[in-house]
């Protein structure tokens, strides 16, 4: 039979994503320099270190891209074991900052475990589909009693630092996986509602938990401190109007955006860019959600499919939750938008997806 | 192909869900984005631009310096700054007028600074811009007189750095100056900021770790007129920790003195001209504690303050340089001080027996390659000497043989077991030189160099080092590691750490060993080489002097002593780079340094001092 595939990668994914990338170096130049002036006496401080990150994370790509799959599945257990014990490690060599332990200090720079078992968790999850797949195994235990109990390994170790947004991106992203694979549709009822429910106690229990949370939804009655942040951001966003001040004339980026370079940039990229600017980001995360679902569709095997679910529905995810902190539609939670933030934990590992959702495009049929 | 182990009917069902999840997720950060930028764009853009929110700094008062006796030494005081908001200026030909004519700065340099700050898209016009540090009490005045007028302009506290002892221990405590960019890449993410003040030399940098505290920070807003209306948020600065020397800031203080005065003695007598630096240690053998420590020439580090000038910078650094701390940076040939090292060896090794006498005279001079004792210059020669004759007159012809006798290895090993050839230990590691103890494995020497070796010509090194040296010396081989931390003490007066170093190294010989060197190093100070600078003095002293060949300049003149010779309590090592002999030059001044510590008061000179030595003992 003649093999009709188009041996080609997918532009639509490769492209929005160097988009993203150079972009988000523009983005992160402008809104560290003040900063990076202050603190070290060199604009470029930031900006260096986070071009140094790009060109390994292009690197990583082309690494991911590379790689025969039939084989690299393989790799998904010791991945995913190495994963969990970078988390476990944390705990105990952990960098404390406010109480939390989510550093590892490599004397070169810092490491975010939790940032690499993200793709790791996928990876496993989709290695482990392909395998019962083809063993027959489809009952409720294999299908998905033993995935939500490997995702709760993970996010039991996140959740212990303590990362509560880290943690529950993890359970999301695990029922999606599951989601994807099984016939079994009432269960995600039967594990979701406790889950939503158990949270919600949770959080109650501690006043000050549930303050944080809510605290998102009005943070004019808390303006002078906690909310202090929030406003300021709203204020940057929300100045920038429909076509933005100008790229490089955000005033609220010193001093009044906090971690204006890493999870709140896209503050800055609304303040400079406007709307237009906000919108064309959001655009190009749609595209890579979109042909990543397409990919997931088209894949003719579990474990490409399954992975092309989990990564593109992981960026898009995180994507969405770091834009929503800054719009004020959810609560602060420290996650960086992907390709953008400024810092290597984050990243590496987006970029390894981005280099396996190329991979599968390339060894799947691209007609139409 | 792979195969199609998927049901394409789940998969299309399941993307068609997760695909209403994502468009529900666009709907609503679509709406959110344009509700916050196209219908309240506004709103949010006359907030923003009404913030006027300010995050300022607290600078953290930098700890003090205090003597063993809590003498101050480096404390801080409150400076005022005047800077210059430009966000916050409304008519700027006026008020640059106004400052020139109150603060006396040129108008056109004023303005040129402005122009500089203000320029270019990405100036910062809500950072203030400094113009006068440290401003006069006058000028202030008058600015704050006239604040109406000049809308913009801020008067800053700032803790300004002060040694009220001036130049006392200048050297010793270094000085402050901002951060650089390379020292910024690896304290950044301790609190310093570009702006911050970071000790760069002596005490202030080497205890930085203490002395430097926290800043903190106010987020205050401020009303249109620049003036706050209320602090948001504030974190406190952290002062820093003060530490206590083990200096005694009088006997500094004496010490340096004497230094100069002896410097320009030598200078003033005529022969040694070219005499225009060196050092001096006094430290106490039984723990370590250095009790003074002076390198001439120094300075007063309030020159650093707010900045140093150009023209005090290059003078602080002509030659000799001020800001070279010679007792621990420099290392030298210790030249006869070292023979205190070589008579250990060679009783150690059992080459030699006190007592046995070796001819000292010009007829022997082939022996010994015909190297020279420097009696015969004068005509003279020390004839038969036993050892502690040798120590006493400082006979090279008697060091010779005992060279002939020794292996260079030995020799090493007996400067290393006394703590030469290596760091001390000393706090300020980083400006400490180890000095040179050369072994048969670093180099081949010629017969005539392992001679020289017993004289102190083949080694190098610093004064601290000999003051250690010969503290072990004076208290039979307590081998202490110097230091000049006693403790340090929190903001709050509570002591955090005590400068308290681990058990002390010994350095092992037998007790027959150390008589023959405490009697031979009596007897320079009672009949040999120090006598004449000694005569009459009533505690009782043993040293030894030195004299390094440093050609083709004057020989470095050392004096290394103790006292009481026989109850240790102050050892006293002084080098004048280039001074001459040991014993004309150095030994006064140590002698002038233990009046002082002992509080000798007058005594009774002998009216015919013993001869002068020959030059070079």
């Amino acid at each position: 039979m003649k093999d009709y595939r188009q041996r080609a990668y997918d532009m639509s994914i490769f492209v929005p994503a160097l988009l993203l990338l150079g972009a988000g170096l523009v983005m992160v130049f402008s809104a560290s320099q003040m900063q990076a002036l202050a603190d070290y006496g060199d604009m470029f401080y930031y900006i260096k270190k986070q071009i140094l990150w790009v060109i390994l994370g292009i690197g990583t790509m082309y690494l991911c891209m590379r790689l025969r799959l039939e084989n690299a599945k393989k790799l998904a257990i010791p991945v995913f074991l190495a994963s969990l014990a970078a988390l476990a490690a944390v705990l105990v060599i952990g960098k404390s900052v406010g109480g939390a332990k989510r550093w590892i200090n490599l004397g070169i720079g810092t490491l975010q475990p939790s940032e690499f078992a993200k793709p790791a968790l996928i990876y496993l999850l989709a290695w482990y589909y392909d395998y019962i797949g083809e063993q027959g195994k489809t009952d409720f235990v294999y299908a998905v009693l033993v995935p939500m109990v490997l995702t709760a390994s993970a996010m039991g170790l996140v959740f212990l630092e303590p990362d509560f947004s880290t943690a529950g991106l993890f359970l999301v992203l695990g029922l999606t996986v599951v989601f994807t694979n099984t016939k079994h549709k009432a269960v995600l009822t039967m594990i979701g509602v406790p889950v939503v429910i158990g949270g919600f106690i949770w959080a109650v229990r501690e006043p000050y938990r549930w303050r944080r949370i809510t605290g998102f939804l009005n943070p004019w009655s808390d303006a002078r401190s906690s909310g202090y942040q929030i406003v300021q951001t709203l204020y940057a966003l929300g100045s920038g109007g429909i076509k933005g001040l100008g790229l490089g004339l955000s005033r609220q980026k010193m001093y009044y955006i906090p971690e204006q370079h890493t999870d709140f940039i896209f503050a800055v990229v609304g303040e400079e860019l406007g709307l237009m600017g906000t919108l064309g980001f959001g655009v190009l995360y749609l595209i890579i959600a979109i042909r990543g679902l397409r990919l997931a569709n088209l894949a003719e095997d579990t474990f490409s499919s399954t992975l092309a679910y989990g990564l593109s529905m992981w960026i898009a995810l995180q994507a969405f939750i770091n834009m929503g902190v800054v719009a004020n539609l959810l609560p602060v939670t420290g996650m960086t938008l992907p390709l953008v933030s400024a810092g290597g934990s984050s990243m590496i590992p987006t970029m390894a997806a981005i280099g396996l959702l190329l991979n599968i495009s390339r060894g799947t049929q691209q007609g139409r | 192909m792979g195969i199609r182990v998927r049901d394409r009917n789940m998969l299309e069902n399941r993307t068609r869900t997760i695909s209403w999840i994502v468009g529900a997720m666009i709907i609503v950060m679509l709406s959110r984005l344009w509700y916050l930028q196209v219908i309240k764009g506004r709103y949010y853009m006359e907030r923003a631009e009404q913030n006027r929110l300010a995050k300022v700094y607290l600078t953290a008062p930098r700890g003090e310096i205090l003597d063993r006796k809590g003498v101050v030494l480096a404390t801080n005081r409150t400076a005022y700054s005047i800077s210059i908001v430009p966000k916050d200026v409304k008519d700027k030909e006026a008020v640059l007028d106004l400052l020139a004519r109150l603060t006396g700065m040129k108008r056109e340099e004023l303005a040129a600074k402005y122009a500089e700050h203000t320029k270019g898209r990405f100036s910062q016009p809500y950072r203030p811009l400094k113009l006068v540090a440290d401003a006069d009490p006058k000028i202030l005045a008058a600015i704050a007189e006239r604040r109406y007028e000049l809308e913009g302009v801020t008067i800053d506290e700032e803790p300004y750095r002060t040694y009220p002892l001036g130049s006392v221990a200048g050297n010793l405590i270094g000085y402050m100056g901002q951060v650089n960019v390379d020292e910024l890449r690896q304290l950044g993410n301790q609190g310093y900021r570009a702006m911050s003040q970071i000790g760069k030399a002596g005490v202030e940098r080497g205890m930085e770790e203490y002395l430097h505290g926290t800043d903190g920070f106010n987020r205050i807003e401020v009303n249109s007129s620049a003036s706050p209306v209320s602090t948001l948020a504030a974190i406190d600065p952290v002062p820093g920790n003060s530490v206590v020397l083990t200096i005694d800031a009088g006997l500094q203080q004496e010490a340096e003195k004497l230094l100069k005065e002896g410097i320009a003695a030598v200078r003033a007598a005529g022969k040694y001209t070219k005499v225009k630096s060196g050092s001096l240690v006094a430290m106490d053998p039984r723990n370590g504690e250095v009790l003074a420590m002076a390198s001439y020439p120094d300075y007063d580090p309030s020159v650093f303050i707010p900045s140093v000038s150009e023209k005090d910078w290059n003078k602080l650094n002509s030659s000799p340089s001020s800001l070279f701390n010679r007792a621990i940076s420099g290392a030298y040939p210790p030249g006869s001080t070292f023979k205190a090292i070589v008579t250990a060896a060679a009783l150690e090794a059992g080459v030699v027996d006190p007592n046995e006498k070796v001819l000292c005279s010009p007829s022997v001079a082939d022996k010994y390659y015909g190297m020279r004792c420097m009696s015969w210059a004068s005509g003279t020669s020390h004839g038969y000497v036993d050892m502690y004759t040798a120590i006493a007159t400082s006979c090279n012809i008697y060091f010779y043989e005992m060279g002939r006798r020794l292996t260079v290895d030995k020799l090493a090993e007996t400067a290393r077991a006394f703590g030469l050839g290596a760091k001390t230990g000393f706090e300020l590691a980083a400006i400490e030189n180890a000095g040179k103890v050369p072994s048969s494995a670093d180099k081949k020497f010629m017969p005539g160099e392992k001679l020289s070796y017993t004289i102190g010509q083949m080694v190098t090194v610093t004064p601290l080092q000999m003051a250690r040296a010969y503290s072990a010396v004076a208290t039979r081989g307590i081998l202490c590691v110097p230091t000049i931390l006693k403790e340090v003490v929190g903001p709050d007066g509570v002591r955090i750490e005590t400068g308290a170093k681990a058990e002390p190294d010994r350095v092992t010989l037998s007790s027959s060993t150390w008589d023959v060197i405490s009697k031979g190093m009596r007897m320079t100070v009672t009949k040999g080489t120090a006598a004449r600078a000694f005569a009459g003095f009533p505690i009782p002293t043993s040293g030894k002097t030195g004299t390094a060949q440093a050609p083709p300049n004057d020989s470095h003149a050392w004096f290394a002593c103790w006292a009481p010779s026989d109850d240790p309590e102050i050892v006293v090592v002084v080098m004048l780079e280039n001074g001459g002999g040991g014993g004309a030059s150095s030994a006064p001044i140590a002698r002038d340094l233990l009046e002082y510590y002992f509080k000798v008061g007058e005594y009774a000179v002998p009216e015919v001092l013993p001869e002068e030595m020959p030059e070079g003992l």
